[in-house]
Order: structure tokens, then sequence, then C-alpha cells
């Protein structure tokens, strides 16, 4: 398989204005929790997306309703333009082409099953012949040994779990593989050794990835876009180099501030977070722009008004009525 | 690879399959003790009269109520029909007890709580409360009901066993798959295409099964001890057949004057049901995927 970037008008993924709301029961009247509400990003082939944000604030959600393993409120996904929730084949094949990394290694594969079983599962549902050495091939592709197939997962370490997990999203050739959180659970070295593993399979078999984390330093060093994510609704969106650069939305800016420095002296005098408070509940999100509780720069046109997303650039999207107010490099300015 | 875990130095046997449950089974000291008992058991039902030293049902009155001795080693009745024979003769009507009280209840309580669990909503509010309406019941009152409409009999005596006990298995069937529903093992299933009922089969029922599986072997000491109950009560088998609850019944009636003829059986029933017990503490040791870890077993982490 050769990667084909932008061979198709028709971007790999397309969400638009995903919308999940999950009905929240308790004592009083029924209230809607608003965890993905009016989401839209596209994916292209052979490229990788980062979706950024705190907890809560439907990452989670929205990686399991691009794989169709929740159906959304309203809002579609298009897989090369075709629903994946079409009738029949159609969708099934479609939702076939994307598969997930989870957070989490251990709980990922089943306990009382082998490595090789796990890696194999989605070669058997096609009924593809020589499935052990498929298997094989794609455990030595992630940098596992062959014979580690015959492991159960309980014999393996955090780290080669993850690579055995990949492997298993990877077997079947999908179009996309959304990472949920797949490298927040291992240590910096192996995170560093996992982003690196990923990029040279994307390299190599052309693979397009959604990478969703909280750790915006892992985002930024394997996306070509980013994505910011806050209270359920994208708040920026910019290529990764753009958004290195010049983050416009107050809380793209504080989580740039949010991450720490490599270089010791820098961090030291690092410019102080700006945020403060949680994040407001998805049961009763503010009104306006969803940020405005916590956002310094908030006025009364931010509660009274919902900021759209509009672009600022070229292809540099931001939802804020004072987008640019607050800048990166003020934090860095203040360390230099 | 820069990782260099110490997993991949492990020896070639640790790399192979998990030996199946019946030897490691083995290999677990009081499991193998107690499984060798329930062998002995089976082997003295399965001989039947060619190792019984006299016919369990012919009598002979002038020989009643005879104390152990070396003709009769466990004494006579009050018929005047050994006990031995009797006691072993008992021995293959609690061992069909156990098998088919317990194993028709394990087999329907995973499976209607296997769905109940993974369908939710609905159908499993319905499955629940049934079970809740059986469990309510006291459990040999409500085996004396079904066993009394039934009409006695070895087959209905274990049926109604089976019916009582089933609640106890759909539950437990039923917590374990809420367990695994949730987990990411099976969302990788269902992005691969795994039709349902195989997604059930091979990532559900393998992971509930350890729970059923200690149920069921600690519950044949219950069944059993249920059985001797309905025995007692008459609703077992027929009279002149040899069982341990209806010799406990007709012995209790003579207790002071020829004891053993409540000793020998109660006491082939308490053997028959620890070692049932103890196997089912040993499978429970035995079925952890992760048990071996903990026996010290070289296998690097």
């Amino acid at each position: 398989m050769t990667p084909d970037r932008g061979a198709t008008p028709t971007p790999l993924l397309q969400v638009n204005d995903l919308v999940k709301h999950f009905p929240v029961r308790g004592r009083g009247p029924a209230q809607m929790l608003r965890a993905v509400d009016g989401v839209s990003f596209t994916v292209n082939a052979g490229e990788t997306v980062g979706v950024v944000g705190e907890s809560g604030c439907g990452k989670s959600t929205v990686a399991r309703l691009v794989v169709g393993l929740t159906k959304p409120t309203s809002g579609s996904v298009l897989v090369e333009g075709g629903d994946i929730w079409a009738r029949g084949k159609e969708g099934a094949e479609r939702r076939r082409r994307m598969q997930m990394v989870f957070q989490n290694p251990t709980g990922s594969m089943n306990p009382r099953r082998t490595v090789g079983d796990a890696v194999a599962e989605p070669l058997q549902v096609l009924r593809a012949p020589g499935i052990r050495a498929k298997v094989e091939e794609t455990l030595s592709l992630v940098g596992l040994k062959p014979e580690m197939a015959d492991r159960m997962p309980h014999e393996m370490s955090g780290g080669q779990q993850q690579r055995a997990a990949i492997a298993r999203a990877m077997i079947s050739n999908p179009a996309l593989v959304v990472h949920d959180e797949s490298v927040a659970s291992l240590d910096i070295s192996l995170q560093a050794q996992i982003l690196n593993l990923l990029v040279d399979l994307q390299d190599r078999l052309g693979t397009a990835y959604l990478f969703i984390s909280h750790d915006l330093a892992a985002v930024q060093a394997i996306s070509h876009r980013v994505v910011v994510m806050y209270l359920g609704e994208v708040v920026e969106s910019a290529t990764a180099v753009e958004f290195a650069a010049r983050p416009l939305h107050p809380y793209s800016v504080a989580l740039r501030r949010a991450a720490l420095l490599p270089d010791p002296e820098i961090e030291q005098s690092r410019v102080e977070v700006g945020l403060t408070g949680d994040v407001p509940s998805p049961l009763n999100p503010p009104s306006g722009c969803r940020f405005r509780t916590r956002c310094p720069y908030a006025e009364q046109k931010c509660a009274d008004e919902k900021p759209a997303l509009r672009p600022a650039q070229d292809g540099h999207y931001v939802a804020c009525h004072f987008a640019g107010i607050a800048t990166a490099t003020t934090a860095l300015e203040g360390a230099s | 690879m820069n990782e260099t875990p110490a997993t991949v130095a492990a020896p070639a046997s640790q790399t192979s399959r998990r030996p199946k449950l019946a030897s490691r089974l083995l290999r677990h000291k009081s499991g193998a003790a107690s499984l060798a008992v329930i062998l002995i058991f089976g082997v003295v039902a399965a001989l039947g009269s060619l190792i019984q030293p006299f016919d369990p049902i012919a009598g002979n009155v002038v020989a009643s109520f005879s104390p152990p001795s070396a003709e009769h080693w466990l004494g006579t009745d009050d018929l005047g029909r050994d006990v031995l024979s009797r006691v072993m003769d008992g021995a293959k009507i609690a061992l069909i007890v156990a098998t088919v009280s317990v194993g028709v209840a394990a087999i329907i309580g995973l499976i209607i709580g296997v769905i109940a669990g993974y369908a939710g909503g609905f159908l499993d509010l319905l499955i629940t409360r049934a079970q809740d309406v059986l469990f309510a019941f006291p459990t040999l009152l409500l085996a004396v009901i079904v066993s009394a409409v039934l009409g006695p009999g070895l087959i209905n005596a274990s049926l109604a066993i089976a019916l009582v006990y089933i609640p106890r298995f759909g539950r437990i069937a039923r917590s374990a798959t809420l367990q695994v529903k949730h987990s990411e093992f099976l969302d990788a299933a269902r992005l691969a295409g795994v039709p349902v009922v195989r997604m059930l089969l091979r990532h559900v029922v393998p992971n509930v099964m350890p729970s059923v599986l200690v149920l069921a072997a600690l519950s044949v000491s219950t069944a059993q001890l249920a059985y001797a109950s309905l025995a007692f009560l008459g609703l077992g088998v027929s009279p002149p057949q040899a069982d341990w609850g209806s010799m406990l019944s007709e012995g209790r009636n003579f207790v002071t004057v020829a004891p053993w003829m409540v000793i020998a059986p109660a006491a082939a029933l308490v053997l028959l049901m620890v070692a049932f017990n103890v196997v089912g503490d040993a499978v429970r040791d035995v079925m952890d995927p992760r048990g071996e870890h903990s026996k010290g077993a070289p296998i690097a982490a």
C-alpha cells in the first residue's frame, strides 16, 4: 500500500456537526449531558489530526463516535463521503475501515486469549487465508517478536501490550486508526518509542490517524493538524506548525502554558497557567462562549453571543470574539 | 526495538499455551486429593454390584440390627440389609443428583445470565425480576413444592433442585458479564466486526466461566444436601433403592439401638460434600489467568 495523500478530493473522514447527548436520570427532571455538541472536522488520507482538551471535554466520546462504537444523537460521520451508519453491508464496511487503539493496554486484550488470537481477530472475521503468517508479519512490523503471538497478555509489559494493540488495529489495513489516549498510560521514554513507531508505520502504510490526547506535547509531536476541544465543542483548529507558532484562542494559549518545558531554566520561569477552576458541567454549559467562565479576557459579549468557528487565517479556525488577545509568545518572552 | 524485556528469555514451555484446566487442577494439592475422593465414590458407584459385599436390597430379618462385625462391616439395618452395600449403592444416586441438578442449573443460569447482562434494558429487567421471585422462596421449600408437583423420583427431584438453583447461577453470570461488557477488548472485537453470538461465546463466556464453575463446584454439596432432604421427606427414589437421605430418614427411628444406620450414610454424605467444596476452592485458585505468577512460576514481568 502506498500513501496517496491528497489523491482524492473528498477527505477520508468527514465529521459533520456531530452531537452526542446522554440522558442522565436521577432525582428531579431528566437532564441531558452534552458530551459532544456540534463538532466538525476532517481527516485526509495519510494525515494525522490531533485532538487536545482537558478531561471531560468529550474527546473520548468523539473517538467512539468516529469509529462507530456509539451512535450520534445527530450529525454524521462520513468515510470517503459515505455515512458509516448507512444500512446494511455498506455501513459495516465503512466502519471496518477504521480501527482504534485504546488507552489501557491491559484492558484492551481478552486476558484469557493469546496475543496472537487478539491480533488475528479482524482477519478471522474477513475469513482471510494465511492468518498466522500475517499475524507474525504484523507483530514484527510493530517491533514485537513473532513468537509473542503465543503469549498471554499478562505475560507482556505495558509497552509490548500497546504494540500488540497497534498490531491488531493495523492488521486489516485500515484507512484510519483512532488513538484514544493510546500513549497516556506509558512512561515517557516508551511514549516516545510508540510515537516514533506510529510515524514510521504511517510512512510505510499511509494510514491516517486521529490522535486524541490531553498531552499537547505528544499531539504536536505527531500531528499534521491540531483540533482543540473545550466542553464538547471545537474552539480552535490549525495546522500543527501554525498552532505551535500562533495559537489564537485563549484556551489554547492556556494549554500551551500548562505544558512543561524541557529546559529546566526556562521551565522555572514559566508564566503561571492563568486558568482557574474546573471545567463547567456539561449538564448545564455556560451561555454564549463556553470558555467564558474561566477566560481572563471574557466580556459581556462572550456571555450574550456564542462565537462561531470562523477562519482567522488560511486553514486556521478559531471560535473566539477576541481571537489572538492572548499569545503564547508572551509566555515564552517572559522566560527569555 | 529498544525495549529489552526480560520476557524474551522466558523458556519455551512458558510461551506455549497454558495447560488445560484439568491438568492444572491435578497439580493443586487439595484439589487433587478431593478429586481422588470423588473419583473413589465414582468408581464405587460405577462398579455397583460387582464390589458390593451383599445385595443392597435383599433383607435378612434374622440378621436385623446386627452391629458392625467382620461379616457386615457397617452393620445391618432394621430389615437386615447390609449397610455398607446400601451406602455404596447410594453413591450412584448421590452422583447422579450432583451432576444433573447442578449441571442443568449452571447451563441454564449461564445462558440467561449472559443474555440478561449483555442485552440489558427491558430483557435484563424481566429476567432479573423473574429470578428474584424464585430467589425469594426458601430453597428447600421451593424444591419440595416443585418435586411434589413433578412427582417423586430421582430425575424429578434433581430437576426441582436445578430449578431452585438457576437464579444463583443466573445472577453470578449476569454480574460477571456486566464486568466485561464495557471492557475495551469487547470494543476492539466489535470494531473487528465479530458477530454478537461469536463475541459472547469467545469473549464473554470464557470470562464468566470461572465464577460459574466455582459456584457449580460449591453448589454440588448443597444440592446433595437438598436432595438428601427431599429423599428424607420421601420425594426421592422409591423405597427399596438405597439412597443416603432415605437411609438417614429410616435410621433416625432406631438411632438409639442401631446408631450405625445413621452414622454410615451421614459420613458418606459429609465426605462427598467436603470433597466437592474443596474442589470448588481449587477450581477458583486454578482458573485465575494470573494465578501462575503468585505460585512463583518463572515468568518475568
